[in-house]
């Protein structure tokens, strides 16, 4: 059987951590969680996932964004998305593949919306 | 009509003080718009929270405070014993399995089922009027607090499809 493909999850809330891991991995995901920027860089480094969900606004409100161009630094290929509360009107102002997201996935977000994007973005 | 939530949470200021005296008001309170934002703005003054400086413990009691909020105003319809059963479900979704299958057990799947739908329904009109809220800091905090609620209706509806 194929391995399980793995996902990290990085948000504050430990509330959503815990239920989207509980969504993805009730989809056959292995999830990884981080509650904050840093601790998803060390899992990052750790645990080598195939795709990485990442809250926005964390220690700091832009802590999603250095944390994709810290990931990027050492690999441009891993699908990153950005889960936003902001709002649309600004995320309708930053281009996120700039900041080095494949995408953004505004919050509140739809579990069946959020694992399809998964399951495409890792062409599954 | 009884206190607002905003005055309830004036009074009781902790999560935990807040949370029991919005229980005991069994659904019996206004959550309009307005209130929403009064709600989020009583919490503000008490815990100040701004972009450029964050305390985490803040926007975590924010979050806890909406939610124990969109709870309740979500339960109001259901009989208490079953409010207590949802309410044990949304704050420790480990539970969400064994307690959907014992209510399917006691009261049906099509009871149960129609929980599921009234629950569904009401997030998404909460969902509506979150989207009035202006952009800004209560907002970014209702959007988050009610995010959680997608994704445990999701695990509700799983559960409840595995006692079909």
């Amino acid at each position: 059987m194929a391995e399980a493909k793995k996902i990290l999850a990085i948000d504050d809330d430990p509330d959503i951590l815990e239920s989207v891991k509980a969504i993805l991995d009730g989809n056959g995901f292995e999830t990884v969680t981080a509650a904050s920027g840093s601790e998803g860089l060390d899992a990052y480094k750790s645990g080598k996932p195939d795709l990485i969900l990442c809250d926005m606004m964390m220690e700091h409100v832009d802590e999603g964004t250095k944390v994709a161009a810290k990931i990027r630094e050492e690999d441009t290929q891993i699908p990153i998305y950005l889960l936003s509360s902001i709002g649309d009107a600004t995320a309708s102002n930053i281009n996120p593949g700039d900041l080095g997201f494949n995408g953004v996935i505004q919050k509140p977000v739809d579990p069946d919306s959020l694992v399809s994007i998964v399951k495409k973005a890792l062409k599954m | 009509m009884t206190i607002t939530i905003a005055e309830l949470f004036k009074q009781n200021r902790t999560f935990e003080g807040y949370k029991s005296a919005l229980v005991k008001l069994n659904g019996d309170f206004s959550f309009e718009v307005d209130d929403m934002i009064d709600l989020g703005n009583q919490y503000l003054e008490l815990y100040p929270d701004t972009y450029s400086n964050r305390n985490r413990d803040h926007v975590q009691l924010g979050y806890q405070v909406v939610r124990i909020s969109i709870l309740e105003n979500m339960l109001k319809d259901f009989e208490s014993s079953v409010k207590t059963f949802f309410r044990e479900m949304f704050f420790n979704i480990s539970r969400i399995e064994p307690v959907i299958g014992n209510l399917v057990k006691n009261k049906g799947f099509d009871a149960v089922l129609g929980y599921y739908d009234i629950l569904a329904e009401n997030n998404r009109k909460i969902k509506l009027k979150i989207d009035q809220i202006p952009i800004g800091m209560v907002k970014e905090r209702y959007v988050g607090g009610i995010t959680n609620f997608y994704n445990v209706i999701y695990l509700l509806k799983q559960a409840v499809e595995k006692n079909r």
